[in-house]
């Protein structure tokens, strides 16, 4: 049992610091949420199953849900960030739509 | 080390490593996330005051479980913590996103008076 | 700079949380209650009649606090709606620039029932098990958002959202007044019949109280994502 909850815990910490420290803002949001997950396992081990349930159901749906539309709010702009693929893949699919359109 | 023992350390390292992000961070959606971890790590250290060796979950059944049951005060408080945590993450979020639309930036640095 | 100042504050604020803590780790690791919990453990079953003694602290022993909870997260939902107004008025777009595509909408529409009775049962089953009115309230919004996520045209019936978040609140005002003008004569008493324990139909008021607190909690939720994903009414009609 200990062992368990001394691997348990170095994931807590391990995916904390990954949160805190790792570039890329949608991969620490996303980090956030599996914590959250690990969080209810730890809160799981020590009998309290009704906090565990909660903590699933809020930290790791709800508050990434809130963070994810965060991040898409306060992108520079839309267009500027979207990378490069995903832009032409847009452009090449309203291209096809606009021709099927047409051929209508 | 005993289970307790673990869970404290590791609540207190959630807090402090969720202090830091709080303080260092230049992102304000990073500094919104050391927040979480460090709500977390308190949720975690309450819960775990309230836990007693080889205890159970404080659910009566209809046949009674051999060994003690855990707090359930702790237990109570920290339910209602956690959903007051989802309140004020996503009012820090929405203030974020206003002040994304009225300064074109939730960078710290680039806004005047919240530089440090 | 500012790295220096942070680590040396974290390192203080460290140092002052090893030296509280160490009563924690010294002591052996503890096989009893303190008084509070274990007074606690010993009335409840006869005083709530509910199994999960967690629910009963919330509900019955902490019950004026749930209240005040409740509020917290109502005044939350309504900061977050009057912020998300000067939002939709400084980008002026749906958070979506297309649908999710025949297949998510689809498979969430159908995902949408289950999910609510996962959701009801976890909010009626409170008092027996692990769970209640919060973590239900919660999976509840959960089914509304998968569709919100997945259809850009979903259009939220708010109005209605509102009435039932405004009934549920003087709902859960009313059961406390009762229980004031009851012979009981205090604030949210417990004046139902407490049932068979470890039945459904148990413990008095803690699943209607619970019931309420689960419409309450949904509603917020997702009047707070409705809100922020622009996808209620109004927007619509500015973005079109």
């Amino acid at each position: 049992m200990t062992y368990i909850v001394l691997i348990l815990c170095v994931f807590l910490v391990g995916m904390a610091l990954a949160a805190v420290l790792v570039k890329d803002l949608r991969s620490a949001i996303i980090l956030l949420s599996a914590l959250s997950l690990f969080a209810s396992l730890a809160f799981l081990i020590v009998a309290a199953p009704d906090v565990a349930i909660t903590e699933a159901a809020i930290g790791s749906a709800l508050t990434t849900v809130i963070f994810v539309i965060a991040l898409f709010r306060t992108r520079k702009s839309t267009e500027g960030n979207t990378s490069a693929t995903v832009r032409r893949v847009d452009e090449s699919a309203r291209a096809v739509r606009q021709k099927e359109t047409d051929n209508a | 080390m005993t289970v307790p023992q673990i869970l404290y350390v590791s609540a207190f390292l959630l807090i402090l490593i969720g202090l830091y992000s709080l303080l260092t961070q230049r992102n304000m959606i990073r500094m919104i996330i050391g927040l979480n971890i460090a709500d977390l790590g308190v949720n975690l250290f309450l819960v775990t005051i309230g836990f007693v060796d080889k205890g159970s979950a404080p659910i009566f059944r209809a046949q009674a479980a051999a060994g003690p049951m855990v707090d359930p005060v702790p237990q109570a408080l920290v339910l209602t913590s956690i959903v007051i945590g989802f309140g004020v993450t996503a009012l820090a979020l929405t203030l974020v996103m206003r002040l994304f639309v009225s300064h074109g930036s939730i960078d710290t640095a680039r806004i005047r008076g919240l530089k440090w | 700079m500012r790295k220096l100042i942070g680590i040396l504050l974290i390192g203080g604020f460290a140092f002052y949380l090893v030296t509280v803590g160490m009563g924690l780790f010294s002591a052996e690791s503890r096989s009893e209650l303190d008084s509070v919990g274990s007074e606690i453990l010993a009335t409840s079953p006869d005083l709530s009649g509910a199994a999960n003694t967690v629910t009963a602290v919330v509900v019955q022993y902490r019950g004026f606090d749930t209240l005040g909870e409740v509020t917290v997260l109502f005044v939350s939902a309504l900061g977050v709606g009057m912020l998300a107004m000067a939002i939709k008025d400084g980008l002026l777009k749906n958070l979506f620039d297309d649908n999710g595509g025949f297949v998510l909408q689809a498979g969430s529409l159908a995902l949408l029932p289950f999910i609510v009775l996962v959701g009801l049962y976890i909010t009626l089953h409170g008092h027996l098990s692990p769970g209640g009115g919060f973590p239900g309230g919660v999976i509840i919004a959960t089914a509304v958002f998968v569709v919100i996520l997945t259809s850009k045209t979903l259009s939220i019936p708010r109005g209605l959202i509102n009435v039932m978040e405004t009934l549920a609140g003087l709902g859960f005002l009313a059961i406390g007044f009762v229980g004031l003008y009851s012979p009981a004569q205090s604030f949210l008493a417990n004046i139902l019949p407490k049932g068979e324990f470890g039945s459904l139909l148990s413990a008095g008021f803690i699943p209607v109280i619970y019931a309420i607190v689960a419409i309450k909690v949904a509603s917020e939720l997702i009047n707070i994502i409705s809100k922020l994903t622009a996808a209620d009414s109004d927007s619509k009609e500015a973005a079109e």
